[in-house]
């Protein structure tokens, strides 16, 4: 894998936590790449880490020490504006719990991101993609009135309205039953193959992780080896 | 024990989270507000008490418009009860070019018979107490004429035909009486000197005052043998009378700061119901555990309770205490207005203010608190259930009761506080109204602006609820100030501008026949065009078609004080100007019957018609004719006017002055001490000068009454942070999502600005609004002046208001714009 392939790559990534109890490591010496185009599945045990990873890589939040490489970009030596604008050009975020703007329809949620980018024909663009998700007739609703999966979907296509190169999806279907979680992961996985998007998914659903082109293993803030199908990557 | 200490250390750790600084600061506000108006005018009204005997400067006084007759002089020192008198009448002293209208008081040797006079060496320099009164031959003249006239102590002024050193400066007089503000400076000399300065001739306008004093058996003797002597004109005045007119000054300027203090403290109430409301949503969860774990309704409860009360009595304490602050400030605002001496405030009122803090903050806070333990505990396993604690109206009911009732023991005044309520509320359903108007007409406008200001007025649209709250809890409060601003500029402005360019702006009055025809030609040499110069004296009605009225037929005020008083009246051959007939018919210029012409204005109160006979007391004389006409009088002209007009029939045998009013152009530089020297003992009212006093003393009123609105405005403002606080989870995750997103901090400041600004614009924009309509109704229905529209009003108003809030909020919402989106979404 040439260099130039590797869209985003953690280096000796650590998060730790001033608690009552002294401090908490979440976090320690986390490193690995991903190259453009790969789909990577991250799964462990609640509680191993997986959402701080997560957030370190699209930089929503800070490590304690280490560096977090986003295209060409040091996301860790960026100010919080700079990772902000890194994630208005780079970046989609799919959650587990939607966060959908609930003041703003299905519509203006998906156009938010493109204003944000500055980019031309918000409105065009998100209703392209809108239909592209099948909510063609749901665009001027607001979020509570949509389903959990149909606020899922308006939030995939929010997602990939920037047409982001990488696409960081915590849980998608966790919030969902089997049926609508399945249905779900199908559209994010055409959607990433469609446009070529690179995507780095969090979950406990192993259908959903075998998807994927390979599955990193959190255990106790580390990655280990995995036995398996999947080839374990730690390190360069 | 246990509970009480559980509660102390959940104050400390939930401070940070808004709804409990929200409440204190209501409580703090209210309190202050309230302890402030409240101990002020409990010092006035103990200043009032401890000066009581000496209101009159005697235990008693009688009032005429004639010297006592000598025989009660006579029989008093017989009695053993001591005398003293004095005669006030308007005047004016002349120095070099310049005339001063002052109060003119003469008294005799014995005066005051209780308090004690005041004087100084200079203007405002330390004074001290005086057994004495000014020599024959010196005056004593209050600091403000001194001030005007450029005078000092040792120099001489033309009063009458006489010239006067001035002795001493008078800081003090104990029966300066007309609640405590006077028109025209004081001017104390000695009685003797009356007649060397020939101020006095028959008919001028002069108050005789005979002052008693002794123990009070000899003086209720007295009295009874003096009451059935008192001619109609005739007054006895007791030391409460004279404390009963002073409070009823009082009660007027408390009733404004009142008012003031009860918008604040229902503010407040607002504030802190809506912080109580989110502080019991936050709650529930926390309850439901509590009691799932076999925590009883009240252990589970208890300790927020108990944690809330607390708080408010430190809040309220704590506003007490900026309370009595406050009132200090409103005393020195009002230096000059109100007694020199005040006596230090009590702690009554004080304490009244705690206990209406604690009372707002059960009333307002406990209805939302208690209902918290109904949460179900089954609430554990699914939280849609015993959702929102509703806010039933029905317990605030209760709370705003509460708070009326304290407010009416407080300000003393049932209808006062009927009216604040009632108009405060009529006020809050209006401005509530057309705040959720407006914020539906934002609607569209959120497709067509950019993302960032889209952003902040979805968020108005969307919470409409709680925006109209904010929009109305603030427009309240901006309001308040704007409208002081339009009721202070615009009606006296107003007024001002009802006069003509040209309308008289000087008055000469108590000019005596035989000066006439100087005067006229005195005015006619100079260019100046008079008028014309009326005849005046004072008269009272004594026989209606030959019965004496019984003033108990009649309404209190005015209509009986009419009867029982005097009233100017004047002669005429011809209907002056600015009088209209509505009904009858004016006499014919030489008739040679008795005919009298009435103004509606006081014949309709009185219930006098045409072809009423009519018998008039002026002075001694008795004058009797028949009512031939009613007059509209157009009082706004400025012209000399009378309510009671008589035919010329027999004017010879009536005591009367002269008056007349003339135009002097300023830029003319007026040589009017010529005119006071040439013709002695006439007194001229300068009105730009008797104007300008008004405004002085409604400017400084006003800023009184500005400063206690301005916790009104804060109350506001609390409300807003009340409403802003129970939004501030929902806020906190939208940036949150929005820097996930890619917004730049930049972007979300301005989406919040946006946000903010147009809250404070609408609020500002309604209060003007609000302003303008009440203002109009001042303007036309109660003080009956030309309304004048401020256009500033309107920029100002709602610039304040966006640039206000806007700033607020940016100040409030810092931490929100700064943490990291990651934890603020583990958080959701
Ligand atoms: N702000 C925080 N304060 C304290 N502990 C935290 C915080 N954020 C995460 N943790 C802890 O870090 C660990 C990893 O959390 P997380 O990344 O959410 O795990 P996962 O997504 O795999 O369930 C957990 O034990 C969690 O309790
Ligand atoms: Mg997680």
């Amino acid at each position: 894998m040439s260099q130039s392939q590797i869209v985003l790559s953690a280096r000796n990534l650590s998060r730790e936590i001033e608690g009552p109890g002294g401090t908490l490591s979440i976090l320690s010496d986390v490193n690995f790449e991903v190259a453009r185009g790969e789909s990577v599945a991250i799964v462990g045990a609640s509680g191993s880490g997986k959402t701080t990873l997560l957030g370190l890589l699209a930089g929503l939040d800070l490590p304690t020490a280490g560096q977090v490489f986003l295209e060409d970009e040091e996301l860790t030596r960026l100010d919080e504006d700079g990772r902000a604008r890194v994630r208005a050009q780079s970046v989609g975020f799919v959650f587990q719990q939607f966060h959908l703007m609930p003041a703003l329809t299905a519509l203006e949620n998906v156009m938010l991101p493109v204003e944000l980018a500055e980019e031309p024909q918000a409105r065009a663009r998100a209703q392209e993609i809108l239909r592209r998700v099948g909510l063609a007739e749901r665009m001027d609703h607001y979020p509570r009135q949509l389903s959990g999966g149909e606020q899922q979907r308006v939030a995939i296509a929010r997602a990939f309205a920037t047409d982001p190169s990488v696409l960081f999806a915590d849980e998608p279907t966790g919030n969902l039953d089997s049926r609508t979680g399945e249905q779900i992961a199908e559209l994010l996985f055409e959607l990433n193959e469609q446009q070529g998007t690179t995507l780095v998914l969090v979950t406990h659903d192993h259908t959903l992780a075998q998807h994927c082109d390979r599955v990193l293993a959190l255990e106790y803030g580390q990655l280990v080896s995995r036995s398996g199908s999947v080839e374990t990557y730690a390190g360069t | 024990m246990q509970t009480l200490r559980f509660a102390i250390r959940q104050l400390r750790r939930e401070w940070s989270a808004g709804e409990l600084r929200a409440m204190s600061g209501a409580i703090l506000i209210a309190t202050a507000a309230l302890v402030a108006v409240n101990a002020f005018s409990d010092r006035m009204q103990r200043a009032l008490e401890r000066n009581a005997s000496e209101l009159l400067g005697a235990d008693i006084v009688v009032v005429g418009s004639g010297p006592p007759p000598g025989d009660w002089l006579a029989r008093a020192q017989t009695e053993g009860i001591r005398t003293a008198r004095t005669v006030q009448f308007p005047s004016v002293i002349i120095t070099g070019e310049v005339t001063q209208l002052v109060g003119v008081k003469a008294v005799s040797n014995d005066y005051p018979l209780r308090g004690e006079l005041r004087i100084a060496d200079a203007p405002y320099a330390e004074d001290r107490a005086t057994d004495q009164i000014p020599a024959p031959g010196t005056v004593w003249l209050d600091p403000r004429a001194l001030g005007t006239l450029g005078l000092e102590v040792g120099d001489t002024v033309q009063l009458g035909e006489a010239s006067f050193l001035i002795s001493q400066v008078l800081s003090y007089e104990p029966d300066r009486g007309g609640g405590f503000i006077t028109l025209a400076p004081r001017l104390m000399m000695h009685m003797d000197d009356l007649k060397t300065a020939a101020l006095l001739g028959p008919g001028s306008r002069v108050r005789h005052r005979l002052l008693l004093a002794a123990g009070e058996n000899e003086l209720d003797a007295f009295v009874d043998w003096l009451r059935p002597q008192l001619e109609r004109g005739q007054e006895l005045q007791t030391v409460r009378g004279a404390q009963r007119e002073i409070s009823s000054a009082l009660d007027d300027a408390n009733r404004y700061l009142g008012l003031a203090a009860l918008t604040a403290v229902i503010l407040g109430g607002i504030a802190m119901a809506i912080a109580a409301h989110r502080f019991a949503l936050r709650h529930r969860d926390a309850v439901a555990i509590l009691r799932c774990l076999g925590a009883s309704q009240w252990t589970a409860t208890g300790v927020y309770t108990l944690e809330v009360l607390m708080l408010g009595l430190i809040a309220a304490v704590a506003g007490s205490g900026l309370g009595y602050l406050a009132q200090e400030v409103l005393a020195r605002l009002l230096t000059d207005m109100v007694p020199a001496d005040l006596p230090a405030p009590g702690w009554m009122p004080g304490l009244v203010g705690i206990a209406a803090g604690v009372v707002t903050l059960g009333g307002f806070v406990l209805p939302p608190l208690l209902r918290l333990r109904h949460t179900p505990p089954v609430r554990v396993l699914n939280r849609t259930l015993g959702a929102a604690p509703r806010s039933g109206m029905l317990s605030y009911l209760a709370a705003i009761a509460a708070v009326i009732a304290l407010s009416g023991w407080i300000v003393r005044d049932a209808v006062l506080v009927a009216y604040v309520f009632g108009g405060v509320i009529a006020t809050a359903l209006i401005l509530s109204l057309g705040s959720w108007l407006l914020i539906r007409l934002l609607r569209p406008l959120t497709k067509r602006v950019g993302v960032s200001w889209r952003f902040g007025l979805a968020s108005i649209v969307r919470r409409a609820g709680g925006s109209t709250i904010q929009v109305a809890g603030l427009g309240l409060g901006l309001l308040m100030i704007f409208l002081l601003a339009v009721v202070r500029n615009d009606l006296l402005d107003g007024w001002r501008r009802t006069l003509p360019p040209d309308a008289p702006n000087f008055f000469v009055i108590n000019i005596q026949p035989d000066q006439v025809d100087g005067v006229r030609d005195w005015l006619a040499d100079r260019g100046l065009e008079s008028t014309a110069i009326y005849p005046m004296s004072r008269g009272r009605i004594t026989h209606i078609n030959d019965a004496e009225p019984d003033t108990d037929d009649y309404p209190a005020g005015w209509a009986r004080r009419r009867l029982e008083g005097e009233t100017n009246l004047s002669w005429a051959e011809t209907l002056p100007a600015a009088n209209r007939i509505i009904e009858g018919e004016w006499w014919e210029a030489d008739t040679n019957t008795t005919q009298i012409s009435l103004a509606r204005g006081f014949a309709e109160p009185l219930r006098l018609k045409l072809g009423d006979k009519l018998r008039l007391a002026i002075a001694d004389q008795v004058f009797s004719g028949e009512v031939t006409s009613i007059r509209e009088v157009d009082w706004d002209s400025f012209q000399v006017n009378f309510a009671i007009l008589l035919s010329v029939t027999d004017i010879e045998q009536a005591p009367r002055t002269y008056v007349t009013s003339f135009h002097l152009d300023r830029s003319d530089s007026p040589n009017l001490a010529g005119l006071a020297r040439a013709f002695p003992g006439i007194a001229i009212f300068d009105i730009d000068v008797f104007l300008d006093r008004v405004r002085d003393i409604i400017d400084r009123v006003s800023r009184a009454v500005e400063f206690v609105f301005l916790f009104t405005l804060l109350a506001g403002l609390l409300v807003m942070y009340a409403t802003l606080q129970s939004t501030r989870d929902e806020r906190s995750f939208e940036t949150a999502v929005l820097k996930t997103l890619g917004a730049s901090r930049a972007r979300l400041r301005m989406g919040f600005l946006g946000e903010f600004a147009t809250l404070g614009f609408l609020a500002g924009l309604l209060a003007a609004l609000a302003a303008t309509g009440i203002g109009w109704i001042l303007a036309t229905r109660v003080y009956d002046i030309p309304f004048s529209f401020s256009p500033e009003l309107w920029v100002l108003g709602p610039l304040a208001g966006s640039i206000g809030v806007a700033l607020a909020a940016l100040l409030g919402g810092r931490a929100v714009l700064e943490s990291t989106p990651l934890a603020t979404l583990r958080r959701h």
